[in-house]
């Protein structure tokens, strides 16, 4: 089930939202939460429920396991088990067919017979919550949690629904007290409908429509593309992954505030980074941190040689990009990244602090979208000649940007520019304290975009047969 | 204060949800989807998905505010239409624009998206494998292609589309040599200074367009169906005030937009129809049968689609026998060799011949890779214990991009049975005889083959060899 669905809003969250505030007692919430968190997640995948399950229960284990371990090696021991029962289980799932076609590639070649695996179901959200359920043990293993005996409590950190499917990737730490008990405000409830409004009008409104556009030219012949075309495809690109990523952490914390939690920041206007290094402190900081915290730190972090460093960076982007998605695309990606992370390291950084702040922007959003191409391309081939079309080296095109400038999406354009800037939280802050007028009329604004968002997810589903007749 | 305004924030959001639940459930229990409701994948969301459409379709239906008034400000405040299928031009003209996924009128005629190579082989074998079945009947074989609205009228498109090349019929025409193509794009193009030949509101020519082309077709068909059409002094012209067409209602606004159009009526009509002549239409309009004994031509066959239905009073004057098959894209050919006519005439709308591609009946195309298979580079040789092995070994093949592997299946069953094919979610059955070694074609366009099996799952060995086209 996903939060823009109108089965989630007028039937889901209305019977999440009473049922929880009817209850009185956390423990009761608790269990509440957990069984319509089970239910989300099993309403969309089925008897795959089973497989977070079975994380849960691993991981539940395993960390009880490793607080219980008599020495060192017994607890080290436990935890490499349950990283790679978790991370086989992620290999199982998200990489079997990946990985049997790549052998393939070589089996063809030493002309060894190929392996035929059949397509292995993704389960949703599956990078998610086995992340999140390894943080936990990782946690309890170098003791910066207390190890959770209760296993409802353990399975709803990992299921909560709000940030299952598509994050963030929740500490145990910053959630923990919070599950032990938490009190649900008037001011935090309102807060947290007002984020999730703004989420939803996020998803609805801008990055579904710049989506569509970019489905449309990422879809065509890339060797068809004109240079406008190809830019535009990758601007709209840029603007549905960041809007509908950064709404549905919206709509999470939202949710999670409407219910009494909080959870940490996910974005922080990453498109006004002046360099890649700021751009990856702002941009889905719940798997950046997780990454630095879980890999690149125990790598060695920048405790080493700079050589060394630059490789773990390599390599931590590396798996980064395969988080991801298993293809060669998301690899290409977080190398693209970490690659650039290197040279900033090694100096670029400081040669780049020395041109003006609107340069600094170009260079870091020139490479982002480089990067955004490699993730969205259907695969190597498509990329480069995507890349090609960007510079213009297209012969005869025939696919251009203006054709695409209906004044809806000129209209989404503007708006999605003015929103991947902090201009709406600074005119927030400024309105605040201007009395209770303004306030009224803040909560009405959200109420008609609420209302605007809703009308337009129940007309993105009318596609009429053109000769059906009512 | 403050507090009484965010409780009413709260209050004024709950009641929203509560309102949208309200219409949720009271749309679920009218409209009777309960009954309708079958287990769609692995889970039950494939119910609520399908839900989904249902009550949006409902409330459409219903001109609820909340699609109705998204459709008004849209179309006021933005002059766009509210849906991606169409277009809102200049002068109160609609146009088709994405009707489904992949198949984007606009783009077509505007010359924007070209081919892929593989798309064009693809349909150039399609239409060469309907020749040749109908030709190997004793039939001739005619392509008709009917332009879109867009390609005669794009000077009533928004000033931003603008025409970028010369258009997929142009790629895909000069590969038909060899087969008779009536293209009535050029005749359209020609004849507009007679009159609007297209609704402004309706993706179809109106009559009078229609009584044009059906004039070109008559001229161009081969001899000997070729005869002087009918002129257009020998019918009545009328214009008369009509509610908005398919487009219009596409937007829900067929009652609004009403526009002028024409209507022929023949002074003196000769044909009469025999079966099929109610005069409603759709998707599932039946097949019609006209027969006019003083006609000097013989019996002809039309497979058709939409365009055609205003044609056929026309055309039917000058056959003897004529049978109009409607289906999209395409080729029945049970109804033909159940007609025997001497002519086919299998009749595309420009924009059918983009997106999804129809695949030919098993008879035509057994009968068209009978004669070609072995002329086709052959990429392997397999012998399999059972379908199910031959099915991994022919998917693990590796074909170079753009080339559409054909697998001939050689199947020796004891007891007669049928072959059973999965293409994307539909069964193909292919015929298989008892004791004779039978030998099936089969155009594996991955991913589109999900299976293949016997009838009841009796095993067998199978020889299986490969080509590529």
């Amino acid at each position: 089930m996903v939060f823009s669905s109108t089965t989630f809003l007028f039937v889901f969250l209305p019977m999440v939202l009473l049922g929880h505030t009817l209850l009185r007692t956390t423990t009761g919430r608790n269990v509440f939460l957990l069984i319509t968190s089970l239910l989300f997640y099993a309403w969309g995948e089925g008897p795959f429920v089973l497989v977070m399950l079975a994380a849960i229960f691993i991981n539940h284990f395993a960390a009880i396991q490793i607080a219980r371990a008599p020495d060192a090696h017994t607890r080290k021991r436990s935890l490499i088990y349950t990283i790679v029962c978790s991370l086989g289980m992620l290999v199982v799932f998200k990489y079997a067919n990946f990985i049997v076609d790549n052998l393939n590639i070589v089996l063809q070649t030493l002309s060894i017979k190929p392996l035929y695996l059949m397509p292995v179901h993704l389960p949703i959200g599956i990078s998610f919550f086995i992340f999140q359920s390894v943080s936990y043990v990782l946690d309890v293993y170098r003791g910066d949690t207390e190890v959770q005996r209760k296993i409802s409590r353990t399975a709803l950190y990992v299921a909560l629904f709000p940030q299952l499917i598509a994050g963030p990737i929740v500490r145990y730490t910053d959630v923990a007290a919070q599950m032990q008990d938490r009190t649900i405000r008037r001011d935090a409830f309102a807060a947290g409908v007002q984020r999730f409004i703004i989420g939803l009008a996020k998803k609805i409104l801008l990055a579904d429509p710049l989506g569509y556009v970019a489905d449309q030219l990422f879809g065509a012949p890339a060797g068809a593309l004109g240079a406008d075309a190809a830019w535009l495809g990758v601007v709209c690109y840029a603007f549905q992954i960041y809007f509908d990523f950064s709404a549905y952490s919206d709509m999470a914390i939202g949710l999670g505030r409407m219910l009494g939690f909080q959870f940490l920041e996910n974005f922080n206007y990453p498109y006004i980074a002046a360099s890649v290094r700021e751009f990856w402190r702002r941009w889905h900081i719940s798997l950046s941190t997780w990454f630095r915290d879980y890999l690149y730190i125990p790598l060695g972090g920048s405790r080493i040689t700079a050589r060394r460093t630059y490789f773990n960076l390599l390599i931590v982007f590396f798996l980064c990009g395969l988080w991801h998605g298993a293809s060669w695309n998301f690899a290409a990606w977080g190398l693209l990244h970490g690659l650039f992370l290197a040279l900033e390291r090694a100096g670029l950084d400081r040669w780049i602090q020395r041109l003006p702040v609107v340069l600094r922007h170009a260079y870091t959003l020139f490479v982002v979208l480089i990067g955004w191409v490699l993730f969205r391309a259907e695969d190597g081939a498509h990329a480069w000649q995507y890349l090609q079309a960007m510079a213009g080296w297209n012969a005869a095109p025939t696919y251009y940007a203006t054709f695409y400038f209906d004044p809806e999406t000129l209209l989404t354009l503007l708006a999605a520019t003015v929103f991947c800037t902090p201009l709406y939280p600074v005119l927030e802050r400024r309105l605040s304290g201007q009395g209770v007028w303004v306030e009224a009329l803040r909560l009405l604004f959200l109420l008609g975009l609420f209302a605007f968002s809703v009308s337009t997810l129940v007309n993105s589903t009318y596609n009429p047969f053109i000769y059906f007749r009512f | 204060m403050n507090r009484f305004i965010h409780t009413a924030f709260l209050f004024t959001f709950c009641g929203m949800l509560a309102y949208g639940g309200w219409l949720y459930w009271r749309v679920f229990a009218e409209s009777g989807f309960s009954k309708q409701i079958k287990w769609v994948g692995h889970a039950p969301s494939g119910i609520t998905n399908a839900y989904e459409l249902e009550f949006t379709r409902i409330l459409s239906a219903q001109r609820h505010p909340l699609i109705t008034g998204l459709a008004g400000l849209k179309w006021n405040a933005l002059d766009v239409s509210f849906i991606r299928k169409v277009e809102k031009g200049r002068e109160g003209w609609l146009f088709l624009k994405e009707e489904v996924a992949g198949r984007n009128e606009l783009l077509q005629s505007l010359g924007i998206r070209p081919y892929l190579d593989f798309e064009r082989k693809m349909w150039k074998l399609i239409i060469a494998q309907r020749a040749a079945w109908t030709n190997a009947q004793g039939m001739q074989y005619v392509m008709v292609v009917v332009p879109n609205k867009t390609s005669i009228y794009p000077e009533y498109l928004p000033a931003r589309d603008r025409v970028a090349g010369p258009g997929n019929l142009t790629q895909l025409l000069p590969d038909l040599s060899g087969i008779q193509v009536i293209n009535l794009t050029d005749s359209l193009l020609n004849q507009k200074h007679t009159g609007q030949l297209f609704h402004k509101n309706d993706t179809h020519w109106n009559e009078l367009g229609a009584f044009v082309a059906y004039q070109s077709l008559m001229r161009a068909l081969p001899p000997p169906f070729r005869e002087t059409p009918m002129p257009l002094d020998s019918v009545v012209l009328e214009w008369t005030t009509t509610p908005g067409g398919d487009l219009a209602r596409l937007l829900l606004m067929d009652s609004l937009l009403l526009e002028r159009a024409a209507r022929v009526t023949l002074r003196n009509p000769q044909a009469h129809c025999e079966t099929g002549c109610d005069s409603s239409y759709g998707p599932f309009m039946p097949s019609k049968h006209f027969r006019n004994p003083r006609a000097r031509l013989s019996k002809v066959f039309f497979d058709h689609d939409s365009f055609f239905r205003s044609l056929i009073p026309y055309v039917a004057e000058h056959f003897q026998e004529s049978v109009f098959y409607w289906e999209w894209q395409g080729f029945n050919d049970y109804e033909i060799g159940q007609a025997q006519p001497g002519l086919v005439v299998d009749e595309f709308v420009e924009r059918s011949l983009i997106g999804d591609r129809p695949r030919n009946n098993p008879p035509v195309l057994q009968h068209y890779w009978q004669q070609q298979f072995d002329a086709l580079p052959q990429l392997a040789r397999l012998s399999c214990k059972s379908l199910r092995q031959a099915f991994r070994q022919i998917e693990l093949i590796g074909v170079e991009a753009g080339a559409l592997p054909v697998v001939a299946l050689e199947l020796t069953p004891t007891s007669a049975s049928r072959l059973i094919v999965e293409y994307d979610d539909k069964e193909v059955f292919y015929p298989l005889e008892a004791g004779k070694k039978n030998t099936v074609y089969l155009e594996w366009e991955r991913p589109r083959v999900k299976d293949l099996r016997v009838e009841r799952d009796v095993e067998m060995g199978v020889a299986v060899r490969v080509g590529t086209y």
